[in-house]
Parts: structure tokens; sequence; C-alpha cells
């Protein structure tokens, strides 16, 4: 439970520059160009593009699992404490406002904590670990509580952040919950299992969704989470422990991320580390994306279904004359792919077009999607590089608005690429920068077998692009 | 299954081809007027999707190669480096005259096809000519009434294409492809105030040959603000 660990975290706030060490983080909010984070025990993290984060933020109050929103041109950031009067179960969730979450500005400065939920002690509630959410309406509601009994959603005056009407339990034996909207339905997140045990951890977030805001919030087993349903969103992953505390991050229309932290870090000493990743929509549920992994690919369209390819000459492979019934006799032998020592040779020695073709599996559709971990990233991203199997010919954005290969990588924005899994699990592939040009531009398919740089239209399939593995 | 009911059912569905082919004589033949009508004065537009359907094509030049898998890159930019008639890349054909290709002289016709697409082997056939293994040459006249910045020819063909606006090649169709509307686009282009020139040839092998042609915008619209035009002889 996050109240267990509060002391503990004094270890977190003074966490290394770029070292994304938090625990219980709140949801991402960006503040004029940079991205921040709040922990629990004070303090936060700060990132000037999304990817590398550093401690600096600034939170006053200390306590649990801050969460953070921003309305209209202010920030509202809230917090918990624990244990108040010597109560165990006692607990206050304060608001406060900020113009700012930018420590270094001259308008930064927190308005005075208020006291805006909580539980006495004695009710089954423990009233930490809040949520906000901003609903369609424009309607505020905070979610709040822990394993000790319910979880509860009050609505919040936007203006004051002040509590309106009574609180609506909502969900047993969960904690970290948070909120969100879309199409129609409310979900609600939050956790079950052991937290704050590292690596042992348990922690998994879970969701369910309603038509209301108050609930009641079922599963998509119909089980109500009042009755501890819950659809698992994520647990873990490889060398990583204890998914927890949801929040939600909207890029743009068709590309949403989440925030969260794993428990524990088995690469990283088993600390509790930030984590974004990509969250997509499946039949009315939110599904959670995996980071991105270095490796071979075929780059397909989705508008096609065809693969991106160098244009170059077909090079047929030479395995004698087959096709309908001819020399259906003989033994019959696994043949060998077309390797690239094959072909390269007829291929020119400077800068190949692109195009798109069907998928045949050859040396000239196959990619090599690397992060560049030095030149920077995005919002749950490292830049890429995007090279031939093979060969260091890479994919370059060009100052006319197209792209072509050159036979070498040299670092060049527009040889990176930021590459976001959408909410359908396509992917928009995006140059960091395209010469000439402050435009944000995207690799598109404007014909079936023609690829271009364009804007990105979320709706449309030529925009989105598949990822396959070799 | 016994490779004599193999052999019966051949036979079977031999017979059957041969009595449908029978039955449909003459009279089923495709007519030419099906698919095209003289070009007229007055100019064209592009259809409501942006296609172009008037066109002054060549009678087909033989061209030798055996499967349209043989159309990559590097074949057709040797195929439109070979000299076929004179001034094959800047001639605007009037309707009615001549390209001597060898020693034979070949008609250009102002056509408005009756189709988002052109029929080439319906052309050859109406004209009494071979239409497999055949380069098909074909010209257009575009005028503008101001610059159209921005925009791309897209196409498709079967099978491969080579097309010029204004003496510059801005799309290639390489390999066996089939008529599929907006399969290839060029980069970019301006449609110029004024006269443009839309130019091009299609090589097929066997079976049908076909092309579609039109301009899209950065949106991916069709582009339709232009007017469509051939040469013609005074009447």
């Amino acid at each position: 439970m996050a109240t267990a660990i509060a002391a503990m975290m004094t270890i977190a706030a003074s966490a290394q520059i770029g070292s994304p060490y938090i625990h219980d983080p709140s949801t991402v909010v960006e503040c004029d160009g940079k991205y921040y984070t709040f922990g629990t025990g004070g303090g936060g993290l700060i990132s000037e593009d999304g990817w590398n984060w550093h401690s600096g933020g600034v939170r006053p109050g200390g306590g649990v699992a801050p969460d953070a929103i921003k309305i209209g041109d202010r920030y509202l950031v809230v917090y918990s404490t624990g244990g108040v009067q010597g109560v165990r179960y006692g607990s206050h969730v304060y608001a406060m406002w900020n113009k700012t979450l930018d420590p270094e500005s001259p308008d930064f400065g927190y308005t005075d904590p208020i006291d805006i939920a909580g539980s006495n002690g004695y009710e089954d509630c423990d009233g930490i670990d809040p949520g906000l959410m901003m609903g369609p309406d424009g309607r505020l509601w905070l979610v709040y509580g822990t394993y000790f009994g319910y979880l509860r959603v009050v609505e919040l005056d936007p203006a004051t952040a002040r509590a309106i009407g009574d609180p609506v339990n909502v969900a047993l034996s969960c904690e970290a919950g948070e909120m969100m909207y879309k199409d129609g339905w409310y979900y609600l997140l939050a956790t079950h299992g052991t937290c704050c045990s590292g690596v042992n951890s348990t922690y998994e977030i879970i969701v369910g969704r309603s038509k209301y805001p108050t609930g009641p919030y079922y599963d998509n087993l119909g089980r109500d989470m009042i009755h501890g349903g819950g659809r698992l969103l994520l647990a873990s992953e490889p060398r990583r422990i204890g998914a927890g505390h949801f929040g939600r991050f909207i890029v743009g229309d068709g590309i949403e991320k989440f925030s969260f932290h794993f428990e524990g870090d088995l690469d990283r000493s088993g600390r509790s580390v930030l984590a974004i990743r990509p969250l997509m929509w499946k039949d009315g549920w939110p599904v959670a994306g995996k980071p991105f992994e270095n490796g071979e690919y075929s780059i397909v369209s989705e508008r096609r279904g065809y693969s991106l390819e160098l244009a170059v000459n077909n090079v047929p492979m030479n395995t004698g004359a087959r096709g309908l019934s001819r020399n259906a006799d003989g033994p019959v032998v696994a043949l060998e792919d077309q390797k690239l020592s094959d072909v390269i040779g007829t291929w020119p020695e400077g800068n190949i077009d692109l195009r798109i073709g069907p998928e045949l599996f050859r040396p000239h559709q196959a990619w090599v999607i690397t992060e560049v971990p030095e030149a920077g990233g995005y919002i749950g991203g490292a830049y890429c590089k995007i090279t031939l199997a093979g060969t260091d010919r890479t994919l370059t954005a060009t100052a006319d608005r197209e792209i072509t290969t050159v036979p070498e990588f040299t670092g060049a924005p527009e040889q990176l690429w930021r590459i976001d899994q959408l909410t359908d699990g396509t992917y928009r592939i995006m140059p960091k920068l395209v010469p000439g040009t402050d435009q944000e531009l995207v690799l598109i398919s404007v014909a079936d077998s023609t690829p271009s740089l364009g804007v990105f239209d979320p709706d449309s399939d030529n925009s989105k692009w598949n990822l396959n593995k070799h | 299954m016994n490779r004599w009911v193999i052999k019966a059912l051949y036979l079977f569905t031999a017979c059957l081809l041969s009595l449908q082919a029978f039955a449909a004589g003459e009279g089923d033949k495709a007519q030419f007027s099906d698919y095209y009508t003289p070009a007229t004065a007055s100019p064209a537009t592009p259809d409501v999707e942006g296609f172009i359907r008037r066109w002054t094509i060549l009678e087909p030049i033989a061209k030798t190669f055996s499967s349209n898998s043989m159309l990559t890159d590097n074949f057709l930019s040797e195929a439109m480096a070979e000299t076929y008639f004179k001034d094959q890349y800047t001639v605007i054909p009037v309707d009615g005259s001549k390209a001597k290709v060898g020693k034979t002289n070949l008609v250009w016709h102002s056509l408005d096809s009756k189709l988002f697409f052109v029929n080439l082997l319906r052309f050859a056939e109406g004209y009494g000519k071979e239409y497999f293994q055949q380069m098909y040459w074909a010209v257009t006249i575009i005028d503008c009434e101001e610059d159209i910045e921005n925009v791309r020819l897209a196409g498709g063909a079967n099978s491969g294409a080579v097309w010029y606006l204004n003496d510059k090649e801005i799309l290639r169709l390489t390999n066996d492809r089939d008529l599929i509307v907006d399969d290839c686009a060029s980069q970019r282009v301006t449609l110029k105030k004024g006269r443009n020139i839309l130019r091009g040839a299609v090589l097929n092998g066997q079976g049908m040959a076909t092309f579609c042609l039109r301009f899209l915008d950065e949106q991916g619209e069709p582009v339709t603000g232009y007017t469509i035009s051939s040469l013609l002889k005074k009447r």
C-alpha cells in the first residue's frame, strides 16, 4: 500500500539526472514543452522530450501517490496523507493549484493546499491515492481509496477543486484509481496485487467500464468492480515487474500513451521506475501496447498490405522452371531464401528511392529498426534509424517532402524516425525533421505502390503501417 | 485422382469451351464503339473522379518480350531510350497523322474513352492490329487557367508504363501490374498555367492491356480544374 512506503520514498526524490526512478507516479502532464510527473514522498520527474527523465519536479506537501491535470490555464495537483491524528486509515486528499509546473518559471507557485476528500479511519475506506478526470461535459471527478475497503468517486468543482455532493463507492479491494472517458464509456483503472515489494510485487493494472462516472463499473465478464471485478490491462513485462498507477496521456488523435510505474526493474537494481507504453483500444476496451523492440521488420502499409522496398530491379530466384505441373516428379527439397549477396551487386551505389510492393520476403524489403539512444526521444520512445538489413543504407526524409535511402547512416535528424503505435495497433512513422520545413510530416502511402511524406491523418490507412517482425 | 478420369475431365471441359465459342459467334465480339468515341473539337474535362479520358493514341508498336515480369526498371529504361519514330518525345500528334516506325506507317487516333480507363487491347483490335507484345504511345493536352501546384499523377496500368509531363519523366510503373486505380503516384508536380503535355507509353505482353491516369491533390482528392484536348484536322 502506498502509505506504507511514504517514508522510504525520500530516496526516489533524489534520483539522478537521466534516471526515471519514481513510485506512484501521477499522470504525465505537459507544460510549456516539458513533461512532468510527481511521485510519493514529494518532488517529481521532468523530461525535455518525454523520454529522458530526471529529478527536479517540485511538489510540496509530501504524502503519497499524487495526480495532476491541466484545467484551463492552471494545473491542479492532488496528493494524500494517511495516518492522520494517529488513526491508521484516517486520510486526507489535498488539492493545490499552480500556473505552471516549471519551477524555474517566475509564475511558479502553489496555492495553499485544501482538504477535498478523505476517510475518518473508522469507515471501510482509506482516503489516499487520488486520481483526477475531466469528463467530456466539463465535470471534474476524483477517485480515491485503497485495499482497505472501497474506492470512491466524488465530483469536484473544476474552479476550486472542492468536493460537490457525496462520494460513491465504486470498487472494492484495489487502489491507485484513475478514471478516463472514451466514446460514451467511463473507465475506472486501478490495481490489484502486492505493492511496494520491488521485484516481488504482484501489482497489476485492471479496468472496468460504466456509462456513468459514479458506476457501476463492470469488467469484460460483467463482474462489478465492487465485487472485485476487473479486466487486466498490464501486470509485468520481461525484467520489469508489477505495473501500477495508470495515467492516460493523449498525444493527439489516434495516438495515446499511458504512464505507470513498474515496482521493480531487474535491469535497474530492482528499483521502481516510470514507464510509458502505447495505449490501444479494442472492442471498447483499453489494451496495453508493448515497448518497441529493435529488430528486423517488414514495414507493411495498412492501405494495401504491401511492403516498403527499395525501387530496384526485381532479381528472379533461379530455382528452375516451376509452375502448374511442370517438373512435378522430382524430389522435394527446401530452397534457400534469396540472399542479399545474390542481389546487392545489381543495385546502384548512390541514393535509391522507394516503392511499396507485394511482400516476397526479399532482401530489398527487409528493414532493421534500431533505437539511437544518443539522438534523444519523444513521449514513450527513442528515435530510431531504419536501415536495409545487412547494409548501412538508411531511410531518409528529403527536402522535397519525399523519402529516399542514402548509402550510410550519419545521424542527421532526417534519418531519425519516431515510431508511435496508434490506438488501433498500427504504427505512425515520422522523421524527426524534414529538411526545409517545420511541418510535422509522416510516412504515408500516396498510392498503393508509392510512399511519400504527408500530414498524419488518424482516420486514413494511408498514414498507418504495420511492423511485422521477421 | 485416376489419370484417365483427369483426361476425361479435360476433354469434357474442352468440348464445353468449343461449344461456347461456337455459340458466341461474330455478333458477340467486342465493339470498338463500346469503348471509344472520336474526340471532338470542344475541350473535354476530367471525369468526376478526375480520370483523363481523352487521348491521342498511336497504333501499337511490336515489342518482343516473353513475360510482363520482364518489365523491370532496367527494361523500361532501355525500351524508352530506343527511338521508334521521329520526334517521339516532342510531337503533339494530330488525329489521323502518321508516324513511321521502321517501314510501317502507324496512325495516331484521337479518342474519348467511354470508361475511366483506356482499353488498349480493344484499341488495337479495333484498328485491326496485333495486340499482344506491343508498345502503345499516348499523348494528351492539358490546359490550365492557372498553376495547379503540389499535385501527383496517379494511375495504374496493365502492365508496365512510363509517363512524362512537359518532357520530364514523372511516373514509372514497373513489373507485372494489374489495372488498379492509384496503384502508383508521381512525386509532387505543378500543372503550369497554359498548355501542358502529358505523354507516355504502355507495354504489355499477353492478356489485357489498359491504363488509367488522374491527378490527385495533397489530400488525395481528384484534380478536375483543367481541360483536355486533342489536335484535330480542320473539318
